[in-house]
């Protein structure tokens, strides 16, 4: 007669050996898809309350520049979202089982992968408020792995960019001081701190290059340090920026085991890397700099490219509505919605309207909104305008 | 030899290198020069504290005066007690309600002057009434939970009172239009003090418990200069003291803080045993300037003004958060009188040593308000105060004695405000009702 607690214990060795087994089959690429299948479930813990709040919130809407529809589409119940996103990680999840088990099963896997990724793109760009780079670089990279699921190259040189980008975000004087971020939440590191900034920069500015190098022993230190800064910063911006980070970088050290594993330019990793720098390049072109102000001190200058913690703005915003004989000083919670979109003109305005849809058409609001950057005492005007309510009802 | 040794480091991949390379040193350098405290090993975090700022200011500005009233009737000990008439009073108007009863701070009291009355209310709007009770403006004081408790300065022209949304507002008497907000902290629970063109208010927040003094400019309500945080809040309306220029404010830490125009660390403080939460009074005795403060540490305070030193404090019953009157006069007999809480008494000590002169129980149902000195007659002087569950009283300012009271249907903790003979009191849930003898 087997004890129970033997059995368990061979059934769990079982497990671990066809665990082993699968694992040593499993290829880069699938580990890489498996990756972005899995970033589609964490994203579901992380929506779970919020997008609810925002699409079940009737009175604000935050549409996307151009997406002026997005208030048609809300819906008053929580549980619709919530099946929605429940949807979206159960696309995530089959096609992280298909990609994981293999056997022919990673084209069904990829297609899952593209609807639970056009899912979330479709959400995403439902309310302005959802905006964060930590949902756009999985959806971009997932984009990339669809049209070539074989080239790692791009994938790679796709990562390097994003690290590279936000790396030049983070080159100024708020960053390197740590005036851009906020006490500590576990580890104090305070000695280590002015240490550890600057090599972030370094980290992202330089040696993230080497991930391409043919050296191995120099792509794996790279990658490591990678993985350390991802872990430590979890200290910062809590579990999910680190959890999407750690996910996508995982299928490289599958893809280093092979010796010829040296890191090509490709026309897609070409394309990825010309796109990027496009998207970052568009703040600093009039149209898309929002009353020309400069980077960070609002979310909507970067509002398709990376949008980093790197600046702390702080922002003074004021809505003062004339009633009747009646003045209303009515404070909006712009910090409600997180540091990147806390600043944004976009958000007063909307704010702004949804106030004077509810009023009596003769009233108005006028909107002020000035920000400065942590170092700076002066602040910037980024908007000053008048609503007429009636006009926007 | 060296023909190839060129061509093979110009060769594209030593290109890539080089370029790599000269960029690394590039920004190492770029680092360096920027972060400042990278050798030092020093960082500075963001402050989650407030940040002060200026959130709206009018581009037209009516000009800024001399006050036309502030909080204490008795800011000046050389200025007579408003005067009014000794018979008893009637209720001539009331207005809508101004209070819902929340927190139990003492309320705004009415600010009074000949171009109206100006009165925030605990559900955070701020009124301005005509002398016959119409209503001449609302403004909203957004994002308050606990509405406005500050009573209101006022010159000229302006209104100026803080809210418990950290805002300091100023507003055009005639319009009601905004003419600056400044947002100070996440609250302000004190009223602000008009002296030689600058305002000054205590303002503290509410996430961690903080609180300092901030002098503003009048006109565009500038930061002048703010106090260091008092790790405690400040529930005190500071008061300039001219002779010794310092501006007082007490605080819950139980010590009163002496500040400088330009802020910073405290000129003096002194320890009050328990919270510091009611105004200050000021009094002039033998050339010297003194501060009065009651405490919630049962006593009555005295102190020098210019440097802290502790003259005489006397045991009162309760709490006391109500500023203190002073007879008027010169001699050394002059009386102090001082409101308690729990038990609920008035309190009457000499102003040269603090000795009890006499004490008196008012049946009243809140008594942490301000006591409010009046005169009559040729020499007769008082004081209005809460009594008798939910009524005011004038009592006799030597003896104590109630001389006449009204039922005002509901208690008060605001100030009773008097201007040309009428009495303006803010109920604690409830309507502003303006009282005065009907000739």
């Amino acid at each position: 007669m087997i004890k129970p607690h033997h059995r368990v214990r061979q059934w769990l060795s079982h497990l671990g050996r066809r665990s082993w087994a699968l694992a040593q089959t499993w290829s880069p690429e699938n580990i890489l898809g498996a990756g972005l299948s899995l970033t589609l479930i964490y994203s579901c813990v992380f929506w779970w309350n919020y997008l609810p709040r925002i699409q079940t919130d009737l009175n604000v809407s935050v549409c996307w520049p151009g997406l002026n529809f997005c208030s048609a589409l809300k819906s008053p119940s929580s549980e619709f979202w919530q099946v929605l996103l429940v949807i979206k990680a159960m696309l995530g999840g089959l096609a992280g089982i298909g990609f994981l088990v293999g056997r022919g099963r990673e084209r069904i896997a990829l297609w899952l992968l593209a609807c639970g990724s056009l899912l979330k793109l479709g959400l995403y760009l439902l309310d302005y408020r959802l905006m964060g780079n930590f949902h756009s670089m999985p959806i971009f990279l997932s984009f990339i792995y669809f049209l070539r699921p074989k080239d790692l190259n791009a994938a790679q040189l796709t990562l390097v960019m994003f690290y590279f980008l936000a790396g030049t975000l983070k080159l100024n004087l708020e960053w390197l001081s740590g005036q851009a971020l906020w006490t500590p939440r576990v580890w104090k590191l305070t000695e280590l701190m002015p240490w550890g900034l600057a090599g972030v920069v370094i980290l992202e500015l330089c040696l993230i290059w080497l991930l391409l190098m043919p050296s191995r022993p120099l792509r794996f230190l790279i990658w490591f340090t990678l993985v350390a800064f991802h872990l430590v910063s979890y200290n910062w911006v809590g579990w999910f920026y680190p959890a999407i980070m750690l996910t996508m970088i995982l299928f490289m050290p599958f893809m280093w085991r092979k010796a010829s594993s040296n890191w090509r330019l490709t026309r897609w990793g070409a394309a990825s890397m010309m796109v990027l720098i496009l998207a970052h390049s568009l703040p600093h072109f009039e149209d898309f700099k929002l009353r020309g102000t400069p980077l960070s001190l609002e979310g909507s200058a970067r509002a398709y490219t990376l949008n980093m913690i790197d600046a702390r703005p702080t922002c003074i915003a004021s809505l003062m509505m004339k009633v009747g004989g009646d003045r209303l000083d009515v404070i909006p919670n712009m910090r409600e919605y997180g540091v990147r979109t806390s600043c944004d003109p976009l958000l007063l305005k909307a704010y702004a309207v949804s106030i004077c849809r509810s009023e009596d058409p003769r009233s108005m609001v006028q909107i002020r909104l000035a920000s400065r950057r942590g170092f700076v005492r002066n602040v910037e005007k980024l908007a000053s305008e008048q609503l007429e309510c009636g006009e926007l009802q | 030899m060296r023909g190839v040794a060129v061509r093979h480091f110009i060769a594209a991949k030593n290109l890539v290198y080089a370029t790599w390379f000269v960029f690394c040193i590039f920004v190492i350098a770029q680092v360096i020069s920027l972060q400042p405290g990278l050798i030092r090993g020093h960082v500075r975090l963001h402050e989650s504290r407030f940040e002060p700022a200026i959130v709206w200011s009018a581009e037209q500005r009516p000009p800024i005066s001399e006050p036309t009233y502030l909080l204490r009737h008795d800011r000046d000990p050389d200025e007579a007690f408003p005067k009014i008439e000794v018979r008893e009073p009637q209720v001539i108007w009331r207005s809508p309600p101004i209070n819902h009863g929340i927190h139990t701070a003492a309320k705004s009291s009415a600010a009074v002057d000949e171009s109206g009355i100006y009165v925030g209310g605990d559900s955070g709007w701020i009124w301005a009434f005509e002398h016959d009770g119409q209503v001449r403006w609302r403004v909203f004081a957004g994002a308050s939970q606990r509405g406005i408790h500050g009573t209101a300065a006022l010159d000229q022209d302006s209104v100026y009172i803080g809210a418990y949304n950290g805002r300091l507002y100023r507003i055009a008497k005639a319009s009601g239009e905004v003419i600056f907000i400044a947002a100070l902290a996440d609250a302000i629970g004190t009223s602000p003090w008009i002296q030689d063109q600058k305002i000054y208010v205590g303002a503290e927040t509410g996430s961690t418990l903080l609180g300092r003094l901030y002098v503003l400019e009048q006109d565009r309500g500038e930061i002048l200069a703010r106090s260091a945080w008092i790790d405690e809040q400040t529930h005190s309306s500071p008061m300039y003291f001219p002779n010794s220029r310092m501006a007082l404010m007490g605080a819950n830490d139980g010590h009163l803080y002496a500040y400088g125009a330009g802020g910073g660390s405290p000129q003096w403080y002194a320890d009050v045993g328990g919270a510091a939460k009611g105004p200050i009074s000021r009094a002039l005795w033998r050339g010297l300037e003194l501060a009065l403060l009651g405490t919630w540490n049962h006593r009555l305070y005295a102190f020098r003004a210019d440097t802290g030193e502790l003259l005489w404090s006397s045991a009162l019953a309760g709490r006391s958060q109500g500023a203190p009157i002073l007879e008027r006069g010169t001699h050394d007999q002059r009386l102090v009188i001082v409101n308690t809480h729990l038990p609920n008494e008035v309190i009457a000590v000499r102003l040269s040593d603090g000795r009890q002169v006499w004490r008196r129980n008012t049946e009243a149902r809140i008594n942490h308000g301000n006591l409010a000195p009046v005169t009559w007659g040729v020499n007769s002087w008082g004081f209005l105060l809460p009594c008798r569950e939910t009524r005011i009283c004038l009592a006799e300012g030597r003896s104590g004695k109630i001389l006449w009271s009204v039922d005002l249907g509901r208690g008060f903790s605001s100030t009773p405000t008097v201007h040309n003979g009428r009495i303006h009191v803010v109920l604690e849930a409830g309507e502003l009702v303006v009282l005065g003898v009907r000739k």
